[in-house]
């Protein structure tokens, strides 16, 4: 059971490596594939001439050929599609004007494929002709079917009107019209719209451009890669395939390369197959990391199999060793013996490594590949477990075969290994504090995770368990005499806790290791997932945020705490350091602090206080809050364009929601800032750069709100989509992955104690007979074993929870996710987790007890007399 | 010197235990002979050295100094393997306990034919003819745990001598056995040795010190005395020493003695 046990555990990690990392790339890869906001990733093929329709047709086909029906395969045959139909798109580069006897309008003529399915269609006739916004058709009083003038340089032409769709300024951006945004929305500080779109299909377009005889127009061609996951190796063929078609492309001797000469290519899967093989090989390093340690723990618990298998063969190894069989002979019909639960072991692994990713990695697609090569590193890592148990098994009987060599095992035994491992733990934690490299370091690429990190608190937790095991050892027998004197099963319990044997030891020493690596990453986890929950919550300024242009309205009731605050940038004092440029958050005080996100360590005063204070009238000066680490000067003016405005500090936070990294910013009330302003000929709406809506609630009721109050919502974004990056999942799914492992190593070694207490009930038959005729009662005995496991198991608990707390506490600050914002990096012991494993070890312990008890209660209490006596 | 044809012989045997309180000398030159075809006890008090000596002689540990000869082969200068092949090849070994001879999952049929096959005999006529020769011919499929102790320790010495070791080594053999069985495994061994077979057993048991041929006396880790027949003699090592009984060494209260050599006499007196 052990062997299996042990087996199934090397299995789980070495399949669950390979498997890990490759769903992690292929996860990574699909989150920047998916990517929530901007354009459907594509191949973007755009050139700047006049073309007639023929000539578009051909290219049309060169590209149908070259590239949609390409292939990611070395042979460019073979492999997955690189890419979906094309959305096509003609543009007239610059504005053109349409007119009726009602009125003009500027407009901008625009073709691109499938509009129809993506526009509001508020109006649509029979005939074929222009979709113009309804904002446009109001100026120019035109419905479906009416004729509209188009001019061009030289001539007017009359094109009927499809229809009227909904203007697209109003509403929020989509992939589809992401690569169109500039042309649809106001540029940041712009208080003019663009010309609105007036769609056609392509056809129409390219005639409308050749009669307008308009030589301004750009054609485009996005080929969308395929969003359905895949695997990383899938992708990167797909990229090369790209890469081919590229180069096709540059090269003026082929025939698409005279076709789109001058042409402009875009895409960027290559870009993130590249980044995401970062990730991977930034996170390889440390999962291979933890894996070590699990294979070590694995192996370790392997050789305890062995050493307790010769213990439990006692009679039958010592009786063929006088009979001159060799321990090598004996070593090998051990791991023949072995063999078969190794086998089903490391299969149960494989599986168990498979199920583990899937539930609780990253979701990426895994390749045949990878799961094939996985089960090949199972089956080496179960022929290395096996042989490992014969090596033990031998050198186990043939070090009792002398007596002479006792001396040896006793010397050894004595030497304090853990030394050893504690200097290692020390080295690895000099070397990270000495050699200075952040953890995670994000400048320029994915964060390389400083695998010492990981290593330090596994050394440090297994060298610090090992001496105090070793000192609880000789401590113990002193604490004989504190055994309870009226429970029978406390005495017992005690009794036998304090007669410790170096198996039972060693089984601590290994559940703290467990628990230690469970509790370590746990800890890592959610302290690093506070702290970057933290530095998202500060960046979106509450839980959700949208962005709109225009004004603040008058807000409605809402559901949630939500709050308007305006963004003006590039502001500064003009007294004392004036020279730091620094943002401006012009905010409501009365419902700020509400919607606000905030932790009480930002500042001295409360929220509330801070918004009371902006709120305060009673001198000619504006009272603002500084945000950021700089002191502010006395009575300073704050130049926001060319306007100096007097301001009072009213307040100090660092940092406070809505700063940008490190940049300090000036919190001040809107009304009051807007009054300064429309007394000064200007206003809020024309000086900020952006307004915002602050919610407490999830971003997708933020934008449903907003859209309610009639506000045409730009971008939206929530704290958890901003928190999840591709660094910061892989590093929490690289402490999921340690935290199983700890799990499993722990549930081995909660079968490795029981099978000790089961086999010493065993040997200790006669006792327990004897014990039991002496007036032992069957559930004292019951509890005294419930008891001694709950004592060699939470001892464990105390020893690895506090160990890995101690080494987490020193290198949580390490970790820093979302970006640099001066905030304190949080420490969070995982409650849950803690609570949790107490609870599993003392149910355990209870069911070992039971269960003990049972093998004790099969003994025939008459025959074990018989045979003791 | 050793006797030509003796199954075992040691000179000057050592055995020294390291502990974790220091030295303990276990035997402190050891010199006997165990004759083919006898059976030898050794006797002496707990912690005397007697299952040292047995240990060494059956080949499962190495004296600290001195010579071991096994069947004419000095065993000393033995490397593990060889040692392993003199164990296999020469040497049969008894526990005490019954249940320490056999495995629990073997018949005692499958017990004679491991042990057969590790002597290198593949003759299943001699397995059957101990069987019947000690009296177990019916238990050929039974397990361990469906025999007796006397049973048990029967099978015991049929693996021990199937293949006609060069030694028998049994340490307290009938320890675990009530007289009845202790006497009637002693008539197998009598049996077995009258076959040609060499045993060493030690022992308290009287019984067994009356079937041995010869009897060692050890103490504090000495050959004190070697008994023949109904005589008892005294053993004088290479540099003259002799130990006392311990009746005779009352006498000598401050442990001084005066040895006087008149007429053909050695006399030892207190002062």
């Amino acid at each position: 059971m052990a062997v299996a046990g042990a087996a199934a555990i090397l299995g789980v990690v070495s399949a669950a490596t390979p498997l890990f990392l490759d769903a992690a790339g292929g996860a990574t890869l699909q989150r920047y594939v998916e990517g929530t906001e901007g354009p459907v990733p594509s191949v973007t093929i755009v050139l700047s001439n006049v073309v007639t329709a023929d000539i578009h047709a051909y290219r049309d086909d060169l590209l149908a050929r070259e590239l949609l029906a390409g292939r990611g395969g070395a042979d460019s045959s073979e492999g997955p599609s690189l890419v979906g139909p094309p959305v096509k798109t003609g543009r007239g580069d610059l504005p053109v004007e349409v007119s009726t006897s009602s009125g003009s309008a500027e407009v901008r003529m625009v073709s691109r494929t499938g509009f129809r399915d993506q526009v509001e269609r508020l109006d649509e006739g029979e005939d074929a002709g222009v979709w113009l916004a309804d904002f446009t058709a109001s100026d120019l009083g035109v419905q479906a079917g009416d004729e509209i003038t188009v001019r061009g340089r030289e001539v007017q032409l009359k094109v009927p009107v499809a229809g009227i769709y909904a203007d697209l300024l109003r509403e929020p951006e989509t992939p589809y019209w992401a690569p169109m945004s500039q042309y649809i929305y106001p540029a940041s500080g712009s208080d003019t719209r663009p010309p609105a779109l007036m769609l056609m299909d392509l056809d129409l377009y390219l005639d409308l451009g050749r009669r307008l005889e308009d030589d301004q127009e750009v054609f485009s061609w996005e080929f969308p890669f395929d969003q359905a996951p895949r695997t990383i190796d899938d992708r990167r063929a797909i990229a090369a395939g790209v890469d081919r078609f590229h180069s096709k492309l540059l090269d003026s001797s082929t025939e698409l390369g005279v076709a789109f000469d001058r042409v402009n290519f875009h895409e960027p899967l290559s870009g993130w197959v590249g980044q995401a093989t970062a990730v991977v090989g930034s996170i390889t390093g440390p999962v291979e990391t933890i894996s070590l340690a699990g294979r070590i723990v694995a192996l370790l618990v392997v050789a305890g199999a062995g050493t307790f298998l010769v213990r439990r063969r006692r009679v039958e190894y010592t009786l063929l060793d006088a009979r001159g069989v060799s321990p090598a002979r004996l070593g090998l019909a051990a791991a023949a013996e072995a063999l078969i639960p190794a086998l089903v072991g490391g299969a149960a692994g494989l599986a168990a490594g498979w199920v583990l990713v899937r539930a609780l990695g990253p979701e990426g697609v895994i390749a045949p590949d990878v799961l094939r090569s996985a089960a090949v590193q199972v089956g080496v890592s179960t022929a290395a477990a096996v042989a490992l148990l014969g090596v033990v098994v031998a050198a186990t009987v043939r070090a009792q075969s002398e007596q002479s060599a006792h001396r040896f095992r006793r010397v050894a035994s004595k030497v304090p290994w853990e030394l050893v491992v504690l200097v290692l733990a020390g080295a690895s934690f000099y070397e990270v504090l000495t050699r200075g490299a952040e953890p995670l370091d994000s400048a320029g690429g994915p964060p390389e995770i400083d695998r010492l990190l990981l290593l330090f608190p596994i050394l440090a937790i297994a060298g610090l368990a090992g001496l105090a095991t070793r000192a609880l050892v000789r401590l113990l027998p002193r604490l004989r005499a504190l055994g309870g004197q009226r429970s029978t099963a406390l005495y017992l319990a005690t009794r036998r806790l304090t007669a410790a044997s170096r198996l039972a030891t060693t089984l601590v020493v290994a559940s703290t290791m467990s628990v230690g690596m469970l509790i370590y990453a746990a800890t890592l986890s959610s302290s690093i997932e506070g702290t970057a929950n933290q530095e998202a919550s500060l960046i979106v300024g509450s839980e959700s945020s949208v962005g709109f242009s225009g004004d603040v309205p008058d807000l409605g009731a809402a559901s949630f705490p939500v709050t308007a605050v305006a963004r003006i940038s590039g502001a500064s004092f003009t007294s004392g350091d004036g020279a730091e440029q620094m943002d401006v958050v012009a905010v409501d005080p009365e419902s700020f602090a509400e919607a606000a996100f905030w932790e009480d360590e930002f500042s001295g005063t409360s929220l509330e206080q801070l918004m009371v204070g902006l709120g305060s009238a009673g001198s000619d000066r504006i009272p603002v809050v500084i945000a950021g680490p700089a002191a502010p000067p006395v009575d300073p003016l704050l130049r926001i364009a060319s306007y100096d405005i007097p301001v009072r500090v009213s307040g100090a936070a660092d940092p406070f929601p809505g700063m940008v990294g490190q940049r300090p910013a000036v919190i001040v009330a809107s009304d009051a800032l807007s009054a300064f302003l429309e007394a000064n000929d200007t206003s809020l709406p024309r000086l900020a750069d952006r307004f915002e809506l602050w919610a407490k609630a999830p971003e997708e009721a933020l934008v449903s709100y907003a859209r309610g109050e009639g506000i045409g919502v730009v971008r939206s974004q929530n704290a958890t989509e901003i928190r999840s990056t591709p660094e910061f999942l892989a590093l929490t799914w690289m402490l999921t992955f340690m935290q199983a492992l700890g799990i499993l190593g722990g549930i081995v070694v909660l079968i490795a104690a029981f099978l000790y207490l089961q086999t010493r009930q065993r040997q200790g038959e006669a006792a327990y007979a004897l014990a039991r005729r002496m007036g032992l009662s069957r559930a004292a005995h019951e509890r005294s074993v419930a008891l001694e496991m709950a004592g060699m198991l939470l001892a464990a608990f105390v020893l690895g929870s506090g160990l890995a707390a101690i080494t987490s506490l020193l290198v949580y600050g390490r970790f820093v996710i979302v970006g640099d914002l001066g905030t304190a990096p949080l420490f969070r012991l995982p409650l849950p987790v803690l609570g949790l494993t107490a609870a599993s070890l003392l149910a355990f312990s209870w069911a070992g007890g039971r269960l003990v008890q049972r093998r004790a209660d099969r003994a025939d209490v008459a025959q074990v007399m018989r045979l003791a006596d | 010197m050793p006797t030509e044809g003796a199954a075992a012989t040691c000179t000057g045997l050592v055995k020294i235990y390291w502990t974790a309180t220091g030295e303990v000398h276990a035997l402190k030159g050891i010199d006997a002979e165990f004759p083919a075809g006898a059976v030898t006890a050794v006797v002496g008090p707990s912690g005397s050295g007697k299952s040292s000596l047995l240990r060494i002689l059956a080949g499962m540990d190495r004296a600290t100094a001195g010579v071991m000869l096994i069947g004419g082969t000095s065993v000393g200068g033995l490397s593990r393997r060889e040692l392993r092949r003199v164990r296999r090849r020469l040497v049969g070994y008894v526990f005490q306990r019954p249940s320490s001879n056999l495995i629990s999952y073997r018949t005692v049929g499958e017990h004679l034919a491991l042990a057969a096959r590790l002597r290198g005999v593949s003759e299943r006529s001699e397995i059957d003819r101990l069987l019947r020769l000690l009296g177990i011919e019916g238990r050929r499929e039974h397990l361990p745990s469906q025999l007796s102790g006397g049973e048990q320790q029967r099978v015991a010495f049929a693996q021990a001598v199937v293949g006609g070791p060069r030694l028998v080594v049994a340490d307290e053999p009938t320890a675990e056995l009530d007289s009845a069985t202790g006497a009637a495994l002693l008539e197998t061994v009598a049996t077995l040795a009258r076959s040609g077979t060499s045993f060493v057993l030690s022992t308290h048991d009287p019984d067994v010190v009356k079937v041995a041929d010869r009897t060692l006396h050890l103490r504090h880790g000495a050959l004190e005395a070697e008994s023949r027949e109904t005589r008892t003699l005294s053993v004088i090592d290479d540099s003259g020493r002799i130990q006392l009984p311990p009746r005779a060494l009352f006498m000598f209260q401050d442990r001084r003695a005066v040895i006087s050599v008149e007429d053909g006499e050695v006399r030892i007196t207190p002062p």
